[in-house]
């Protein structure tokens, strides 16, 4: 059974980047255009919380309750002073926005806790677990539920609720949402918000396991906006599917290979894939209309 | 009179469904066709087969008896295959005499090499293109919008603007879809008298798929019927007028 | 006359600017007009082309090694290195292009980026070739056998290929091909029913701006006098394209403005510490807010505001 533990870490890690590569998805249907700034949210937010855990005496357990809220508070506050002046502009200056975003708050993190990496408090019991005769981390399960139990309310959001299913509608069609009621400039801020309070809670779920620093994030958001584009980048399941098969993959590929080797075989296969499948490998490219 | 379109056996399944199904017909060298057909009959995607924009599952096509499904989209304008479209394809953000002037840019093109770096020949192209896409404008009666960006422009003067775009290179077949869509009556009679001269005029071989009944019928030698992918009759407008297959066809749709 | 004045007058500024300036001074207008380059390349790819690319290290990386290894294992005079370079990288660009034909927006930015990740890689594994982890030493460049030792020879050399890059991209933009790609890029359909080979032309603007962006890469390896893999991350992509964006895609003196941006920023924002990059970041949304068309665009604005007082 050596290859359980294996596989849960592979699937640990692709939640993290799952829960990032959603959040990308979720601002890029709203607002098309990828939030560089998405990762560097999810940093602050993790200080944020961290300083909470130090300084109020928060328990763990609550600051990850908190974590969704307080995320979304954020990003929607960010939507309206940031992206939401701009939004009539062309989408490349919301790119370039979101990249003066990343320098503020990658910057802000260091100047406020400075650049040393922090210690962060275990979410879950360290102690190893046997399942089936095999060592598994509870940690990676705990991730894996964690990361579950959003995509499950995020499907039940979307597919079941009013405001989701009126998201969506935005999404597809601005103009006949707008005919029908939906106030569609309110949606980017939702979904600015809904992305950062993912982002928070992946940041925290992924800090036990390595360090709190202001360059945590950056390789993940990387690894999310690409496990998204791998699976398809303009549907939730897809990206989230693509995410999980990255982190699988890489970590069959990283028993084998060093961590540069990996990057390159990651993305030397996700350009194949691309040119094999234009628009993800769990997405049909549907013709323009003329 | 020797046939400009040739369509034989022509077939496009999406996901199942037909919308284009074992399709024949011709159109003569300089005649006006009519393609005609309930809402969701195919005709569009037809005209995309036709245009090679999309690629049909099987059958031959082929224009002054060169077989077209065996060259690539960019190679229509060259054998004289020019078309509009139904939404409207401007190039929104450049003005309506660059618009027109792309109509006939790849046939007087210098070469990349010529053009960067700034060639008399790539120079001397450009003035020729320029030149002609304003002579086009103004035999439509639109050099006063020349230098307007085109989504600046209304409706009608932005379909007018396309038909330039295409007209501008000479086509000796020209495939419009729906061009009447949004005028009125008298606008579409005027489409009508125009579309006539084009043909006998300059001997152009035009495919015109269109909505509007009495511009069908005034402007075309020869109509296709169409209804879910399949021709249903073909003849002069009188002989469809009187068509039974054709009047069940659209007074089903009508009361459904 | 209203364009050529001005025209005229950054002429003149551009060729005496050195003899005001220091060694210091000269090294910051070397790097801006290698910047201004890459600007000019990415306003052709993006701005006329409509591709975007997050790869542009990557060519910059493969013009930088190739011009330094012909230089210094092949003995090849430097000139020739350039046009060496730049045939490389336009090849690579080539390569690179592959995907453009199937993918658009950020399928092609994840793709861009992953070439460039993979071009760097194999360039810090070929350590034979490149030095890898320790880098390689540049030779300085030279002009028929005499070395341009100081950046202030350099700086005329650089800025006459700059020149030269100018003219070609004013050529193209005001020409048939010019207009066949912004065509392409408003609407591909209809562009193809106009004749335009969208294969052949994605092909051609992909090569073209990676052999520029090369050219600039050889000269930034010679400038700086040592290469190592680090200048060529993902950030050193994203600040091309910062800069080309913040000067203005759709002009040649964009692209210039945007050169001296990112050359000057780092050492105006030097003063504020370790706030700089903080400033850095408020900076770019500013300007996206205040002059989304780029600096470029700033007489313009000016203008308007000046005749909006008047009335």
């Amino acid at each position: 059974m050596t290859w359980l533990p294996l596989l849960l870490s592979g699937l640990a890690v692709g939640s993290i980047y799952a829960l990032i590569g959603l959040a990308l998805v979720i601002i890029n249907k709203a607002t098309d255009v990828v939030n560089f700034a998405q990762g560097e949210i999810a940093m602050f937010g993790t200080f944020v919380a961290l300083s909470a855990l130090n300084a109020a005496g928060l328990p763990v357990i609550v600051v990850l309750l908190l974590a969704l809220p307080c995320g979304f508070l954020l990003g929607a506050l960010l939507e309206l002073v940031f992206i939401k002046p701009i939004s009539d502009g062309p989408p490349l200056n919301v790119l370039i926005v979101t990249l003066g975003l990343f320098f503020m708050f990658n910057s802000l993190a260091g100047i406020v806790w400075g650049f040393d990496p922090y210690r962060f408090p275990s979410l879950f019991p360290t102690e190893p677990i046997a399942v089936a005769g095999a060592a598994v981390s509870p940690a990676s399960l705990g991730i894996i539920a964690v990361t579950l139990v959003l995509m499950a309310a995020l499907y039940l959001f979307f597919e079941h609720s009013r405001y989701g299913t009126a998201m969506r509608a935005a999404s597809m069609n601005p103009f006949a949402a707008r005919l029908m009621g939906i106030k569609v400039g309110r949606v980017a801020t939702v979904s600015w918000g809904l992305a950062a309070g993912l982002s928070v809670v992946s940041g925290i779920l992924i800090a036990p396991l390595t360090f709190v620093d202001q360059q945590m994030m950056i390789s993940i958001i990387l690894k999310g906006f690409a496990g998204a584009i791998l699976g398809g980048f303009t549907s939730l399941p897809a990206a989230a599917a693509g995410c999980l098969l990255l982190g699988v993959t890489e970590a069959y590929v990283g028993t084998l290979a060093t961590s540069t080797l990996k990057d390159s075989f990651a993305f030397a296969l996700i350009i194949l894939v691309l040119m094999l499948r234009p628009g993800g490998l769990f997405v049909k490219v549907a013709r323009r209309k003329v | 009179m020797p046939e400009a379109l040739t369509v034989r056996r022509l077939s496009l399944a999406f996901s199942g469904l037909r919308a284009v199904d074992d399709l024949s017909f011709e159109v003569c060298e300089g005649s006006v066709c009519g393609l005609i057909g309930p809402n969701g009959a195919g005709k569009t995607t037809i005209l995309n087969c036709l245009t090679r924009i999309a690629t049909p599952d099987a059958g031959a096509v082929s224009v002054f008896g060169e077989d077209l499904l065996a060259r690539p989209v960019h190679a229509l304008a060259g054998l004289g295959v020019m078309r509009t479209f139904q939404n409207l394809e401007l190039f929104s953000e450049l003005t309506a005499l660059d618009n027109v002037a792309m109509g006939c840019a790849a046939g007087h093109r210098a070469g990349w090499a010529a053009e960067l770096l700034g060639l008399p020949a790539a120079r001397r192209a450009r003035e020729i293109a320029y030149a002609r896409a304003e002579e086009t404008l103004a035999a439509l009666g639109l050099q006063a919008v020349g230098d307007r960006v085109v989504a600046d422009l209304p409706f009608g003067t932005q379909k007018s603007v396309e038909l330039a775009r295409a007209l501008v290179a000479r086509p000796r077949l020209l495939m419009m879809d729906e061009p009447a869509a949004g005028m009125n009556t008298a606008e579409s009679a005027a489409l009508g008298r125009a579309i006539r001269d084009l043909a006998r005029e300059r001997g152009m071989t035009i495919l015109l798929v269109e909505h509007d009944m009495g511009l069908v019928m005034s402007a075309c030698d020869r109509i296709v019927v169409v209804v879910q992918g399949r021709r249903i009759a073909e003849g002069t407008p009188q002989e469809i007028r009187a068509d039974r297959q054709v009047i069940e066809a659209y007074l089903g749709q009508a009361a459904a | 006359m209203r364009t050529v004045l001005p025209a005229l007058a950054a002429v003149a500024s551009a060729l005496t600017a050195p003899l005001f300036l220091g060694p210091y001074g000269h090294y910051l207008l070397c790097m801006a007009a290698i910047y201004a380059m890459v600007a000019l390349s990415l306003g052709l790819l993006l701005g006329l082309g409509g591709q975007i690319s997050i790869g542009h290290a990557g060519f910059w990386a493969v013009g930088a090694y190739g011009s330094a290894i012909l230089v210094q294992k092949l003995a090849l005079p430097f000139l020739l290195s350039l046009l060496a370079s730049g045939l490389l990288a336009g090849l690579v660009g080539l390569l690179v292009a592959l995907p453009a034909l199937r993918v658009r927006g950020h399928y092609l930015a994840i793709a861009t980026l992953g070439f460039s990740l993979v071009i760097v890689h194999i360039l810090y594994e070929w350590d034979g070739l490149t030095g890898g982890r320790q880098g390689m030493f540049v030779s300085r460049p030279s002009l028929f056998g005499h070395e341009l030792g100081s950046d202030f020879q350099a700086y005329y050399l650089i800025l006459a290929v700059l020149a030269l890059f100018v003219w070609i991209v004013v050529n193209l933009r005001r020409s048939l091909g010019g207009l066949s790609l912004s065509a392409l890029r408003l609407s591909d359909v209809a562009a193809q029913s106009c004749g335009v080979n969208r294969a052949g032309a994605t092909l051609f603007v992909f090569a073209l701006s990676a052999a520029i962006t090369g050219v600039s890469g050889a000269f930034y390896g010679a400038i700086l006098g040592q290469l190592s893999t680090d200048s060529f991350t993902l950030v050193v992509s994203l600040s091309f394209l910062t800069m080309a964006i913040v000067g203005g895609l759709n002009s040649v003196v964009g692209a210039l403005l945007g050169g001296i941006f990112l050359a000057y920023a780092p050492e105006v924002l030097r003063a504020f510490e370790q706030w700089q990059m903080f400033i850095y970041g408020a900076l770019l949304v500013a300007f996206m807010h205040f002059l989304p068309d780029g600096l470029a665009s700033l007489p313009r604005r000016l203008a308007r505001i000046g005749r909006r007082g008047d009335a």
